[in-house]
């Protein structure tokens, strides 16, 4: 197998690009980074709601997963493997620190204005003028805030399979639980943001 | 509970209307039932919102920073953090079980060598036990056999290798399709994922 270039690695399926890197090439790696940095930093960012402790869970997953990528099995989905570490890391996280719900408003650790602005979520993409974007901001916004007082279980599954769009099989591998347990805690948190949306919307 | 809450949608007929593989009753129920309607439009409207929820990018030194704590080449070992909390409790008492079955094993086979005579002395009256037991079991189910009233048909049946031989492998043809059927049953289906 010759060593492709960085162009070259992205019309490749995840299973080989590892392939290339289990060989020591670094374009496969960087490769890997690219495609899976965004979603593994929106499903930790989501989970514990901090962008600098998000950032480091993201790394920590990847360096994980990528110093241990010859231990991955081909027959499995790499996607399935390397979300499974993120939240886990996210998860362990929550439990260490008790943090089951967290503020929208900017993380919990912002100690100065700008830190606060800058942890802050912003709603923005589709929207038409500033009307709209402050709508969408405040809708994404609830939410957020939303998904944010569901238990970190629920939390996974419901960004999992509504936000990711991932199936029900895979976020059960990826969670190392039932198919039926998956089922129950979507079902369960869509019923609670329906009635946290309400009651927000009536507040 | 009345009979028409009864009939209303389950959470996984909600679930197959949101991803498109709803049954033909869901969807017929749904357009003339207006509690499971509201409801399926409230999710339909949630899974909608959740849906645009923009995606969050790290900084763009990320891949960097990632790389600068990756070894390259050829690998290292698998690391037993990938195994989640739940995987690491079942290998401990998997582990748990092994030492203790296997110590107390250990044990019995030591204090047996220490004690050769008492060893011999408890086992052989177990040993002799068991083995009338077993012949009386025998000859219960023997005479028991005897007198049903398909004994003596059955006794004919197989009186001659000609009739005993088509019976053999009619029954040796059932077990073969029985296997097979179970073996479909079985099947798991085809997956690409997990772990």
């Amino acid at each position: 197998m010759s060593g492709l270039s960085p162009a070259a690695y992205r019309v490749l399926s995840d299973q080989e690009v590892v392939r290339h890197a289990v060989q020591g090439r670094e374009s496969a790696y960087r490769e890997l980074i690219r495609r899976y940095q965004r979603p593994v930093f929106s499903l930790v960012y989501r989970m514990v709601r901090d962008r600098e402790l998000a950032e480091d869970l993201a790394q920590e997953t990847f360096i994980k997963v990528l110093n241990a990528i010859d231990s991955y099995r081909p027959e499995y989905k790499f996607s399935s493997w390397i979300f499974k570490i993120a939240n886990n890391a996210a998860i362990d996280h929550l439990r260490r620190r008790g943090l089951n719900t967290l503020s929208l408003d900017g993380s919990p650790h912002a100690e100065s204005a700008d830190a606060i602005e800058a942890t802050t979520l912003q709603i923005s993409d589709g929207a038409e003028n500033q009307l709209d974007e402050v709508a969408s901001r405040e809708l994404g916004s609830q939410i957020e805030d939303a998904i944010n007082q569901l238990r970190p279980e629920y939390r996974s599954c419901i960004i999992l399979r509504h936000i990711d769009g991932r199936p029900y099989e895979e976020i059960a591998e990826m969670l190392d639980l039932p198919l039926g347990t998956v089922k129950t805690y979507i079902h369960r948190a869509r019923n609670e943001l329906r009635i946290l949306l309400a009651d927000t919307r009536e507040s | 509970m009345s009979d028409e809450l009864l009939d209303h949608l389950t959470a996984d007929e909600l679930d197959g209307l949101a991803d498109g593989s709803a049954s033909p009753r869901a969807v017929s129920h749904v357009a003339t039932c207006t509690t499971c309607a509201e409801l399926w439009e409230q999710d339909a409207r949630l899974i909608a919102m959740l849906g645009h929820l923009p995606s969050w990018e790290p900084r763009q030194d990320f891949s960097d920073r990632v790389m600068a704590q990756v070894r390259l080449g050829p690998a290292v070992a698998d690391l037993p953090w990938i195994l989640s909390d739940r995987e690491r409790r079942a290998r401990r008492r998997v582990a748990v079980a092994t030492v203790a079955v296997g110590g107390a094993f250990a044990g019995g086979l030591a204090w047996a060598a220490a004690h050769p005579a008492a060893a011999i002395g408890w086992s052989a009256p177990t040993v002799a036990d068991a083995g009338h037991s077993l012949w009386i079991t025998l000859q219960t189910v023997a005479a028991n056999a005897t007198e049903q009233p398909w004994f003596d048909g059955l006794r004919d049946a197989l009186a001659t290798p000609a009739r005993a031989f088509p019976m053999l492998v009619g029954v040796l043809g059932a077990y073969a399709l029985a296997l097979t059927g179970l073996r479909r049953l079985l099947t798991e289906p085809a997956t690409d994922a997990g772990l």
